[in-house]
């Protein structure tokens, strides 16, 4: 017999300035069933779920819970429901014992007084009720990714849910610490007859929980069906955009006998020794793919000494790099990142010529006695904004008055200006874009390689736009290179898969 | 048309924030003037200005430190340091040139700034409670070193020692109008036409974009607390001179004043900005209402309630029209 359906959400189509981030998606969720919804970044998961639980609210479209239709206009509203959301990031207060985390926000009290006691036994009786075995007592600091993201989710439970939506919750758990995770979440469903959506980017572990999987893609769900009719291949292709991006030209070029202007085989950073085996050639745009939290930008931040590396050994221009090398050294040696956060590249005050400007002070545009020269800023200040086609009142207007892209076209025009200028590192640089600005980049990019004096590592999420330009893509995976795939033998559905899987080996294709 | 007029309304709003705190200066001094004939004579303007230099030069000092983006609760006790170094070295028989106790003081107020960046940018203590332990102790040890006393008028001091707080040049202008000045000049070159100026201002207002451009916050930081430090420090040589001698507690009030002088100016020239004109013409409004009140002879918890509103208005105008800059 058909359990009746707990949730059901009819036309949902979410807009955001135009762009539609939730397109007319049909989902029901059926009594003590585990859906997961599985999509690439930006295939609108997370918007779905904060209409859920009244972050945001639908332009168009109906949620009816129990069959009844639900207005959601807070977070209140939607607790009040019986939902329950776990976020990604924790949030856990360090200090505090398990029992009171749980308890954290519906606190027992007798009079005026925290009854540690209540609570500590409304902590047991959940724990009892899943089966698990985890320190209540002790302050959460001192307790491992797993057991503090099983308090997490004993937290959501406090207020006897039922809808449980788990926002990518393996992303911080080792690899032991996964498959007992995945039990405890069946275990909550079957046990408390709790329905759960569980939204994540690992393919393996969506095939071993699900009952059934929906599958999001340019923020409308593009397929959902029972696990037993479904093979992870038909899931990737599923995930896959349509065709939206006219193929940029491209020149023909004989990368074979350009030299390589960074060899990197594995460095140490963040606690872990990464495989990071990738190279990239003078005149050559080579793309960087993978999922939120792959490494792509760690590894970035890591070359260009942004980030501290316990052991840092790469080759550039033929010339061996070590760790010592700052920020600034390695600017001067021609390597420059422009940041993901545009706002982190920019001074929102500040005039474009100043804007432009900082980064010349320290040599070009300074005497011996650190006096910047006005006229050699402005002068120069200019020229960036012709060359780059930036769309200006002014040279003295702030920052802020202009377009994302305009923006975009002053922090990547300023940048290749720096002396010598080997490698330009550009992360996520059409990120929030229209199109026709994103195609402005894109061209600047291709005319930055065109003398074939300098490669970019171009750092995206969409795959298509890194199909289109790129040489070769290097796919990354909790913060190894998994792969590298050369332009001929480019396909979607083999990069996203490399993408997707994890702990997998590196080979070349 | 309609476009012309909206223009110039938006450019008379613009003048009035641009200026505005100078125009209220002029007002100030004629509302006193007014009141108390005796304000406008020339002896009572050169005391007005000689009493504004120490204000002046210290709000100098923080004007670095905040623009970096810190702030340092020392400032007042760095006064007492400069001032306190230069009597006791003076003191001692191997001291025996005004300029190497000059030197020697500088040198201190460089170990005092340094020792506020440690605590904060290396170990990492919020500056606000590092800065005031830092001051404590400070202070603490001056205690010790001037018997809990005060040093005043020693016969072993030299002429000078006086000279800078009390002397005139050309007979006219007094001393510490020039130091004043002449501090103004070199930090007004070095926050607006050097570098190193314009990386202080760039790691206050975006230090995670001054990374990526390969400028180091840290030591940006370090600078600013060393050179708020080495200005305070001037300032206390110049108040001990005016008072020829020196108190472990000299500077409690001047943290305070400096501060609003400082927030005063951030609201010339360069709305929400911290800047050295600025703080110029805020250490003038200041010294003008508090020489006002005193001419009128206004009690002293008054004149402490008026020094507390001052702070909490500047503070408030500071806020609002920093608001509306990011909200651009």
């Amino acid at each position: 017999m058909e359990k009746s359906s707990v949730l059901e959400v009819k036309h949902l189509t979410k807009r955001f300035s135009g762009v539609v981030a939730n397109n007319s998606i049909d989902l029901d969720l059926r009594e003590g069933e585990i859906i997961s919804i599985i999509g690439e970044n930006g295939a609108g998961k997370s918007t779905f779920c904060k209409m859920l639980t009244g972050v945001y609210h639908p332009d168009e479209g109906e949620i009816f819970i129990d069959g009844k239709r639900a207005a959601i206009k807070n977070p209140q509203d939607s607790m009040k429901l019986g939902i329950g959301m776990v976020y990604q990031e924790r949030n856990l207060v360090n200090g505090l014992t398990g029992a009171q985390n749980i308890c954290l926000g519906t606190e027992s009290t007798s009079g005026i007084f925290l009854n540690e006691k209540a609570m500590r036994a409304r902590a047991k009786k959940i724990q009892e009720d899943l089966g698990i075995d985890v320190p209540l007592d002790v302050p959460i600091d001192s307790l491992g990714a797993g057991e503090k993201q099983l308090i997490e989710i004993m937290r959501a439970l406090v207020s006897n849910p039922r809808i449980l939506i788990l926002d990518e919750p393996t992303a911080s758990l080792g690899e032991s610490e996964i498959g007992p995770f995945l039990d405890f979440v069946q275990g909550i469903s079957k046990n408390l007859n709790v329905s759960i959506l569980f939204i994540s980017h690992k393919i393996d572990e969506v095939f071993q929980i699900s009952d059934r999987i929906a599958v999001f893609t340019d923020g409308a769900c593009v397929l959902v069906d029972e696990v037993k009719n479904l093979t992870k291949e038909r899931c990737v292709i599923a995930m896959l955009r349509s065709d939206k991006i006219k193929p940029v030209v491209v020149p023909e070029k004989d990368y074979a006998s350009l030299p390589k202007v960074i060899e990197v085989e594995s460095c140490e950073y963040d606690g872990k020794v990464h495989d990071i085996r990738f190279d990239v050639r003078k005149g050559e745009i080579v793309g960087f793919y993978g999922l939120v939290g792959s490494g792509r930008t760690e590894c970035a931040e890591m070359l260009c000494g942004l980030r501290p590396a316990a052991h840092r050994e790469f080759i550039l221009d033929g010339q061996k790099v070590e760790r010592s090398s700052s920020t600034l050294e390695m600017i001067h040696k021609g390597v420059i990142l422009t940041p993901e956060i545009r706002n982190n590249g920019m001074f929102k005050t500040y005039s474009l010529a100043e804007n432009i400007g900082i980064l010349f002070y320290e040599k070009r545009l300074s005497n011996k006695l650190g006096f910047v020269s006005r006229r050699e800023m402005n002068k120069l200040a200019d020229e960036v904004l012709s060359d780059n086609d930036v769309k200006y009142r002014n040279r003295e207007q702030p920052m802020n008055d202009l377009s994302g892209g305009n923006k975009q076209k002053i922090i990547i025009g300023r940048s290749i200006e720096i002396e010598d200028m080997k490698l330009l590192i550009l992360d996520e640089p059409t990120n929030g874009m229209d199109i026709g600005a994103k195609y402005e980049v894109y061209k600047k990019m291709l005319k930055i390689v065109e003398d074939n004096t300098a490669g970019i590592m171009f750092i995206s999420s969409e795959l298509d736009e890194l199909i289109s330009l790129c040489n070769r893509i290097v796919v990354f995976s909790e913060g190894d290179v998994v792969k590298v795939v050369e332009r001929s033998k480019f396909d979607k559905a083999d990069i996203l898969t490399a993408a997707l899987r994890r702990g997998g080996k590196h080979e070349n294709a | 048309m309609e476009g012309n007029r909206l223009s110039k309304k938006d450019s008379t709003i613009e003048f009035l924030g641009k200026y505005g705190i100078g125009f209220f200066t002029i007002l100030v001094a004629v509302f006193f003037g007014t009141l108390e004939p005796a304000f406008f004579k020339g002896r009572n303007l050169l005391n007005i200005l000689s009493s504004a230099c120490v204000t002046g030069i210290a709000g100098m000092g923080i004007t670095c430190i905040y623009a970096s983006g810190e702030l340092d609760f020392g400032a007042g006790i760095e006064v007492a340091t400069g001032a306190c170094s230069m009597a006791l070295l003076l003191r001692t028989d191997w001291c025996n040139s005004y300029a190497l106790a000059i030197v020697l003081t500088l040198l201190i107020m460089v170990g005092i700034g340094l020792m506020n960046s440690f605590f904060h940018i290396v170990v990492g203590i919020p500056a606000f409670v590092s800065t005031l332990g830092v001051s404590f102790l400070v202070k603490g040890v001056l205690k010790y070193l001037t018997n809990g006393g005060g040093i005043y008028a020693l016969p072993q001091w030299p002429k000078a020692f006086t000279f800078v707080g009390q002397g005139y040049l050309f007979g006219v202008i007094p001393m510490p109008v020039i130091v004043l000045v002449a501090v103004s000049v070199v930090m007004l070159l070095f926050t607006e036409r050097t570098k190193w100026g314009k990386y202080i201002y760039a790691v206050g207002v975006n230090s995670k974009a001054c990374n990526y451009l390969g400028i180091s916050a840290k030591l940006q930081k370090t600078i600013a607390f060393v050179l708020c430090s080495v200005i305070c420090g001037i300032a206390g040589i110049v108040q001990g001179s005016m008072l020829n001698g020196c108190l472990a507690t000299m500077g409690d009030a001047i943290f305070t004043q400096a501060l609003t002088v400082l927030m005063f100016g951030a609201l010339f020239l360069k709305s929400g900005v911290y800047n050295v004109p600025g703080t110029l013409v805020g250490a003038l409004l200041y010294t003008i209402i508090l020489n006002g009140m005193t001419l009128c002879n206004t009690p002293a918890w008054a004149k402490e309630v008026v020094q507390g509103a001052l702070l909490l208005v500047a503070l408030c105008l500071v806020a609002s029209a920093k608001l509306r800059k990011d909200a651009r």
